[in-house]
């Protein structure tokens, strides 16, 4: 039996063979440089940093020539700010202990309100009935502004880490939630009835399909998460604590430290971009199947 | 000829927007052991529903359905149901996919059953493409995974529902082809659905003709042209001429009917 049709996709292409004849010697190697497909990512990240550079080169010219360098610091002022506060023998404690007690609140919270989302998600995404009742009191309580709660929390938790905690699980808990059960929701009737015909168990289609198919929608529900917890962290440091990012941020803002403010926003930037990193790698590990496509990586930051 | 299936008077009634839609009444179709029969009729007429009542998808809303001399209630492992839409899993391979359903039963990966899904993978002409993921198949090849994924459980009959609607002419008649060769050695039981009168000509011993909704039968037609049949040269025949003239006039007036 003749094979009719071909697998799809764009077959390599000779680059060279796009180019006119004339080109040769160095101009030849660099038009490869800049078209070659494998050095796509090499060309990328060279533009970044010089983008990078450029933009911390800018702000130093800037910084006490044009702009006063108390309003805007400067990234040689960020340097050594950093190795003051970091410092074990800091009075105010070192940058690493308040660092530390702001991620692990929000690991538990996020890893606790994760759990919960996913497993109500799956739960109340089955039971029809249950999902009907509850909708509304879950639109109502996702809806109110989470920083709303936040004193509630303090009133009921007192002021150590299990509001911060409860907080970071309450936001998460949501966005996990809303995203897992309409990933379930959203699962083919038809693969569902196709695989009753071909033999499954409840079970076995809850495995082998119904998981698999909302794992793109759990995943996504995971990563935007994580910016959103972290907000709900700092949001309960920043109202009443002793430690922690967001304390900090409240106190150099009383004193006007910018320069201290800067360096918080930056290290919360690199912490966000690292955990992306992983869950992205996760992700990238759990739907290998699905084509790829160059969207869809990033993280939405709330405002 | 013992009847592999045997449908009695099966209606189907459903509830729309507040409405009872008569989807399909009073249908009587006896499908003999190995027999090939086709099923065409104007769209909505409840053709499809028959197909998900014979898998035991959702039950009649009267009459009854036999397999073999007994009536069957819900899902039967012996019958085989192809869909229009290939549903395999985006996350599986070819092989994988195949694999599904002996997964579902619990069979263990033998050498035997391993050479099995080989050999209906290279039957179809897919060779070489067991580790591809469903997206970098084309249509013709994902509706030939499909088909050997329900033959792979060998089950007695096997529904069709216009499995080869999605694809192009040319892929189509390959597919038919293929099917014909597969079902003369397999001998299985068909029921194969299709808007397509040449398709159900070509491929079937009888055709059944349904009238729009409420769907029932209308006619049933024995095709006579000889096997093994040239799918490719089948239409220049006199004797396809003849019965595509005739069940053509008979599914006019119904096609007419629902305009």
């Amino acid at each position: 039996m003749a094979k009719t049709d071909e697998v799809k996709s764009t077959p390599p292409e000779d680059l060279d063979l796009l180019l006119p004849p004339e080109v040769t010697g160095a101009r030849l190697l660099w038009w490869r440089v800049r078209n070659a497909e494998e050095l796509r990512w090499v060309r990328v990240a060279a533009l970044r940093l010089i983008f990078g550079v450029v933009m911390i080169v800018l702000w130093e010219a800037v910084s006490g020539r044009l702009i006063d360098h108390r309003t805007i610091s400067s990234p040689s002022l960020l340097v050594t700010s950093f190795f003051e506060i970091s410092d074990p023998a800091n009075p105010d404690g070192s940058l690493w202990v308040h660092f530390s007690y702001t991620v692990e609140n929000t690991f538990w919270g996020y890893l606790l309100g994760a759990l919960a989302g996913i497993l109500f998600g799956f739960v109340l995404a089955e039971i029809d009935v249950v999902a009907l009742v509850i909708e509304p009191f879950i639109m109502a309580f996702n809806g109110v502004p989470r920083i709303a709660y936040a004193p509630l929390f303090i009133a009921w938790f007192g002021i150590e880490r299990q509001p911060k905690i409860i907080l970071v699980m309450t936001i998460v808990f949501f966005l996990t939630f809303v995203s897992t059960f309409a990933g379930i929701r959203g699962v083919s009737r038809d693969l569902i009835n196709v695989s009753r015909v071909l033999g499954g168990s409840k079970l076995a289609i809850l495995r082998k399909i119904v998981i698999p198919s909302a794992s793109p929608w759990i995943f996504n529900g995971l990563k935007i998460s994580i910016p959103f917890g972290m907000v709900g962290a700092i949001v309960g440091e920043y109202i009443i604590a002793d430690k922690g990012l967001g304390y900090l941020l409240q106190r150099y803002n009383n004193e006007y430290y910018t320069t201290g403010l800067i360096l918080i926003i930056f290290l919360l930037m690199i912490l966000v971009i690292m955990v992306n990193q992983v869950l992205n790698w996760a992700e990238g590990r759990a739907l290998r199947w699905r084509p790829t496509s160059r969207m869809g990586q990033e993280t939405v930051i709330p405002g | 000829m013992t009847a592999s299936l045997s449908i009695r008077q099966v209606g189907k009634r459903f509830l729309s927007r507040g409405t009872i839609v008569h989807a399909m009444s009073d249908v009587n179709l006896e499908v003999g052991e190995g027999e090939f029969v086709t099923v065409v009729g104007p769209s909505g007429c409840g053709k499809s529903t028959l197909l998900n009542i014979l898998a035991g998808l959702f039950p009649p809303s009267s009459g009854e359905v036999h397999f073999r001399g007994k009536r069957t209630r819900g899902l039967n492992p012996e019958i085989g149901y192809v869909t229009q839409q290939d549903n395999l899993l985006p996350w599986r391979t070819l092989r994988k996919n195949v694999l599904l359903p002996l997964e579902f039963r619990g069979v263990s990966v033998s050498n035997g059953v391993a050479e099995r899904v080989q050999t209906l993978i290279d039957k179809v002409g897919l060779s070489g493409f067991e580790n591809h993921y469903p997206h970098e198949l084309s249509g013709g090849m994902r509706q030939r995974v499909n088909i050997i994924r329900t033959l792979i459980c060998d089950p007695k009959v096997i529904l069709m529902d216009e499995p080869f609607g999605p694809l192009d002419a040319q892929t189509r008649l390959t597919l038919q082809n293929q099917l014909l060769e597969l079902w003369r050695e397999e001998r299985k039981t068909i029921v194969f659905i299709t808007h397509d009168l040449g398709e159900a000509i070509t491929l079937a011993d009888r055709v059944v003709v349904m009238t729009g909704r409420p769907g029932t039968i209308k006619s049933v037609s024995p095709v006579t042209i000889p096997r093994p049949r040239d799918v490719y040269h089948i239409h220049d025949s006199q004797a396809y001429r003849e019965i595509y003239d005739k069940l053509w006039e008979e599914l006019r007036d119904e096609v007419a009917k629902v305009m």
